[in-house]
């Protein structure tokens, strides 16, 4: 009798053992991701729809920007610009799409005609970029572009360009992301408000960490900050600054702070009255405080800005740049000398709401100019770029991102301060600047480059004053204890990475 | 009755025209260009390229006169074809259908609380009018219709979200995420239906039919929960049907404060975005159903009524 | 019975009548309650609590709460009340027309206002505050747009009611004209109600502009408004909830005020409720 009871205790034990050992519990990890607006079910890889694959591992790019900033292989193992405008792309061999279908030449053009074809191009894109595009075999690709271009390599990193397989693209509707792409894990469901992503065991990288991956749509800050807080969200991606006293009382959570390529400025309009004038221009940026700003309406998160570029991208930014401490004499000694007597210079100063620091920023701007005598017209609404770009507007204060389409400020300095540059907000012209530019894109070797654009920030900062950069902001990632191995992004393309793992 | 119901029905097509009017050129009328909205909408910082301008305003039809496109959009319409959303570009009738499922249950939910607490109050408030209860009560429905709804939205997120972290704070996952929303969308129907059913009760209770009732030897307290509660439930039943049609688009700030997918946070992206199909074809389908509920409503609260004027009210 | 009635109804309407005019009064005499500015900002003394050289303490750019508060309500106020006198205005006289002409003009008119009175109000504001730029005339069209339907209908019934009396007969039969009679026996039976659904029609009013200003549609900074002011704090709350539970609170004193009012004064004049649509 004993000896039965033994017996069946031990095959009892001998079976939950295997049961367990065959299904062990699933790693999963939950973020709580920001959005303006819902990706839709179609997913149009030109828009920043785009990022919620990148985020999520699904879809990769050729070529990477890697988490310390610097231009790596990635499908592309390696590149060569054979003469000015034709560049071969070697692929990298062991690459698989997540259907199975062969990673090839044939499949790289056939998602790069995608991206060259779509009505609006991407950041960073225009129609003569890439004129051609032809297979050398099975695993190279040759890219002819318009003009000559030491950035293709960089633009070639922007996640709007990443490869999905040949059948996800279909005439006449927009690609399927489900289970086409490269990356580290599959895109399984995609509802109104979330994803679901589960392991690619096949991936070229290596080993896969998590089995899931829950990508939740939050678009409120707060309440994103409040789902680590709950346990609800592992991570919590752009948590606003307020939030973050609060969460940094929490032990069981994370905060993690770095300064992003992503600045505060006030753009004027220079073609307009007074701000033709650079003493007034000088005057605006004496006058304002941005120690103050960044201890007190910041909270200490962020700081106060220079020129455009952050101490971060050391490779480009001039550190000698003297810039305009702030001080309010001096403002209203320029006004005085440029024959502006207090109370003369009115403007409207134009912010919007989607950035929530960007409105009381904006207060504390309107009252330290109406302390030296400027009076501003405060006016918040959602920003409407086209009457910007228009000229319908004299002063405009802005969060700008200046790597979001290739992580090289080339297409930041040309969009905004070169004379028909696509987004010069400033209506700027200057031909040195230009000059410089296109110089900049003749230039072989990335030092050369960098020492020209250094030129670049000290015109359009000590001399000409063209914009009023006051902070360089913070990407502000929350995450439980738990979460093992995240490291926020650059240019925040990747969130969620093979490395990424949770404890149980 | 048959003339008047055919009368009232008549004229809907007319009226759903002249709103779907105003709504067509409202944008126009606020010198909104549909091109650049579009634009806007689908690379935040754009090339301001001609020749990409062009190439949407042919792919939409934009370059056509304005009375062609009205009708052509009315055409449309009338089939169920209501167009694709500048943002997303999925067919809006699917993302208004979405959003309409999402708001129907939170509205319903809400006014199924409404009635179950606001009934009840109403009826035990007519059975002794003038006493303290009837005061109360009184007075909870008029703090009820003055409450503003987005300030009992926050002061509950507080509390029971962020202070106790009881519930979520935003979002629509599950059951809980609705017991906040439904809460605070539920003070107003509360007060005006408690106070409506109190009227309702004591006007029933004025009635032959409710003496006769006593006469029989009832008890007045089962006589009202019986007999005067029947009576007075069709008028509140039609007040339920007017806020039914009056909360599904005016559930909005509820729907942006908690984050939830209905169909009021849809149209409130849509504005924002400027994205004119959603916003157009979206304001004529929520009109429409109004009008065509309230329309609906009024006619049973008139049917019905016979039966209550059978017996003469005392003077 | 309905004397004791009428006497408690006249005491909460009286109290409604007496806090309404006390939030006027704070409005209109903010700057003899504080010497601060309330768009002043001193930066290092953001978030400070309740004391004495801060009643209510501080907002986020160092702003003294009570002058917000205090200043605050001067916007939305002026709206409602423009807004509900021009929809009070507007409707009752289409309201009484509409009730003498009688006939297919009446059918017309009654079946534009089924319309009108289902637009969701705060939705279709909210669509013509975005749309057209924000200020003070369009947020007055915003509120006034579907605002003016119930007094159409209030103005309607009590006309029909009257159109039975034997001296309006007698006055049509020797030949009157129509303004006239409008004029001389209509409108004065219409003051008291119109009166009242103005005071409640003002809450309701007032309650969708906070709402519009909450979503950023209503006054715009540095002015000081009651719905931006809880905009604003909503970020703080859980760390600051004063900035939440003050401009709330005015907000619902004030409504519920008026709505106190308005309830007394229809029991006064005791208005046709007429049907499900109180």
């Amino acid at each position: 009798m004993k000896g039965a009871l033994v017996l069946l205790v031990a095959v009892l034990t001998a079976i939950t053992s295997w049961a367990s050992a065959a299904s062990p519990a699933l790693k999963r990890l939950t973020v709580a991701e920001s959005t303006e607006v819902r990706p839709s079910h179609a997913w149009a890889l030109e828009s920043d729809d785009v990022f919620h694959l990148s985020g999520t591992g699904v879809c990769e790019p050729l070529v990477k920007v890697d988490f310390d900033g610097r231009l790596v292989p990635n499908l592309a193992q390696s590149w060569q610009r054979t003469d000015k405008t034709t560049w071969q792309f070697k692929l990298r061999s062991g690459v698989v799409f997540q259907n199975g279908q062969p990673f090839n030449a044939q499949a790289v053009i056939t998602a790069l005609n995608h991206i060259r074809s779509v009505p609006t191009l991407p950041r960073g894109f225009t129609s003569s970029t890439i004129t051609s595009l032809s297979a050398a075999g099975d695993t190279a690709v040759i890219i002819h572009t318009g003009a000559p271009d030491t950035l293709l390599p960089n633009r070639l990193s922007s996640v709007n360009t990443c490869i999905l397989a040949p059948s996800a693209y279909k005439a006449g509707a927009e690609p399927s992301p489900f289970g086409t792409g490269t990356g580290p894990f599959i895109l399984k469901e995609a509802s109104q408000d979330s994803l679901r992503l589960v392991k690619n065991k096949n991936y070229w990288g290596g080993l896969v960490n998590l089995d899931e991956v829950a990508w939740l749509l939050v678009p409120d800050g707060v309440v994103r900050a409040g789902m680590v807080r709950t346990g609800e969200a592992d991570i919590a991606d752009n948590i606003p600054i307020s939030q973050v006293p609060i969460l940094e009382k929490d032990t069981r959570v994370v905060v993690v702070k770095q300064l992003a390529p992503r600045t505060v400025g006030l753009y004027l309009n220079i073609s307009r009255r007074p701000f033709t004038d650079v003493r007034v221009r000088k005057a605006i940026q004496y006058a304002i405080d941005k120690k103050a700003i960044v201890a007190t309406i910041l909270e200490g998160i962020g700081q106060p800005a220079v020129g455009p570029f952050t101490p971060v991208e050391k490779a480009w930014l001039n550190s000698g740049l003297k810039g305009y401490p702030y001080d309010p004499q001096r403002a209203k000694a320029l006004l005085a000398e440029a024959g502006y007597k207090p109370g003369d210079v009115k403007f409207a100063l134009l912010t919007y709401p989607s950035r929530a620091e960007l409105p009381p920023i904006a207060e504390a701007i309107q009252k330290m100019l109406k302390d030296v005598g400027i009076v501003a017209d405060l006016q918040v609404k959602p920003l409407v770029d086209d009457d910007a770009l228009a000229g319908k507007f004299e002063t405009l204060l802005l969060s700008r991102g200046h790597l979001l389409d290739v992580y090289d400020p080339e297409g930041f300095l040309t969009a905004d301060y070169s004379c028909k540059g696509s987004y010069n907000l400033s209506h700027y012209c200057n031909p040195s600047v230009d000059g410089l530019l296109a110089q900049s894109r003749d230039a072989n070797a990335p030092q050369t480059r960098y020492n020209l654009y250094r030129q670049i920030q000290s015109i359009i900062v000590d001399e000409d004053a063209v914009t009023v950069f006051v902070n360089h902001s913070v990407t502000l990632v929350a995450h439980s204890k738990k979460v093992l191995n995240y490291r926020p992004h650059p240019s925040h393309h990747y969130t969620v990475t093979a490395a990424l793992d949770i404890t149980r | 009755m048959a003339a008047l119901l055919i009368r009232r029905l008549a004229f809907l097509p007319v009226l759903l025209v002249f709103v779907s009017l105003l709504v067509f050129f409202l944008p126009r009328l606020a010198g909104v260009d549909p091109t650049l909205a579009i634009l806007h909408a689908r690379v935040p910082e754009r090339n301001p390229d001609p020749e990409v301008l062009d190439r949407i305003r042919a792919e939409l039809g934009l370059d056509r006169p304005v009375p062609l496109r009205f009708l052509s959009w009315l055409e449309r319409l009338a089939r169920g074809d209501l167009g694709y959303s500048y943002v997303t570009r999925e067919p809006v009738a699917g993302l208004l259908r979405e959003g309409l499922a999402v708001t129907a249950t939170l509205v319903g939910l809400c006014l199924a609380l409404a009635v179950v607490v606001a009934v009840p109050l109403g009826v035990v408030a007519a059975i002794r009018p003038g006493k303290w209860l009837d005061n109360l009560i009184a007075i909870g429905s008029q703090v009820g219709v003055a409450v503003p709804e987005y300030w009992i939205a926050l002061l509950l997120i507080l509390l029971f979200a962020q202070r106790l972290g009881w519930l979520p704070s935003a979002g629509w996952r599950g059951p809980a995420y609705m017991v906040m929303p439904v809460l605070t969308l539920a003070f107003r129907p509360i007060a005006y239906f408690a106070w409506a059913t109190r009227a309702a009760v004591i006007e029933a209770m004025r009635m032959d039919s409710f003496r006769a009732a006593r006469a029989r030897g009832l008890t007045r307290t089962r006589t009202i929960w019986v007999h005067a509660l029947r009576n007075a439930l069709i008028p509140v039943v039609t007040l339920v049907a007017l806020w039914l049609a009056g909360m599904l688009g005016g559930s909005v700030i509820v729907e942006v404060i908690f984050g939830i997918p209905g169909i009021g946070l849809v149209l409130y992206n849509a504005v924002l975005a400027t994205d004119l199909p959603l916003i157009q074809a979206g304001l004529v389908f929520l009109i429409s159903l109004a009008v065509v509920i309230n329309t609906l409503a009024d006619l049973a609260y008139v049917a019905l009524n016979p039966a209550i004027r059978l017996s003469r009210p005392q003077p | 019975m309905s004397r004791v009635r009428r006497r408690s109804w006249h005491a909460t309407a009286v109290a409604g009548l007496g806090i309404f005019l006390v939030v006027v009064a704070i409005t209109v005499c903010a700057p003899f309650l504080t010497h601060y500015d309330p768009i002043d900002q001193v930066l290092r003394d953001a978030f400070k609590p309740p004391s004495a050289a801060h009643w209510l303490g501080t907002d986020r750019l160092g702003r003294d709460l009570f002058a917000r508060i205090a200043y605050g309500g001067r916007f939305p106020l002026a709206i409602t009340l423009v807004a509900v006198s021009v929809s009070a205005i507007f409707g009752t006289l289409v309201g009484a027309i509409v009730g003498r002409v009688g006939g297919a003009v009446e059918e017309i008119a009654m079946r534009l206002i089924d319309v009108f009175i289902s637009f969701p109000s705060i939705l279709v504001g909210l669509v013509i505050a975005a749309l057209l730029k924000p200020g003070f005339g369009t947020l007055v069209l915003a509120i006034t747009v579907t605002d003016w339907t119930p007094f159409a209908r209030l103005a309607r019934a009590i006309t029909l009611e009257i159109n039975t009396r034997a001296y309006i007969e007698a006055a049509s039969a020797v030949g009157a004209p129509e303004p006239l009679i409008l004029r001389k026996h209509v409108l004065h039976h219409l003051v008291g109600p119109v009166l009242a659904m103005g005071f409640l029609r003002f809450g309701h009013g007032l309650l969708t502009i906070a709402g519009l200003s909450y979503l950023g549609l209503g006054a715009q900074p540095p002015a000081p408004d009651w719905g931006a002011m809880l905009a604003e704090a909503q970020p703080y709350m859980m760390r600051f909830p004063i900035l939440v539970l003050a401009p709330g609170l005015i907000i619902f004193a004030t409504a519920l005020s008026v709505v106190l009012a308005g309830r007394g004064l229809m029991l006064m004049f005791d208005a046709p409720h007429g049907g499900p649509r109180a």
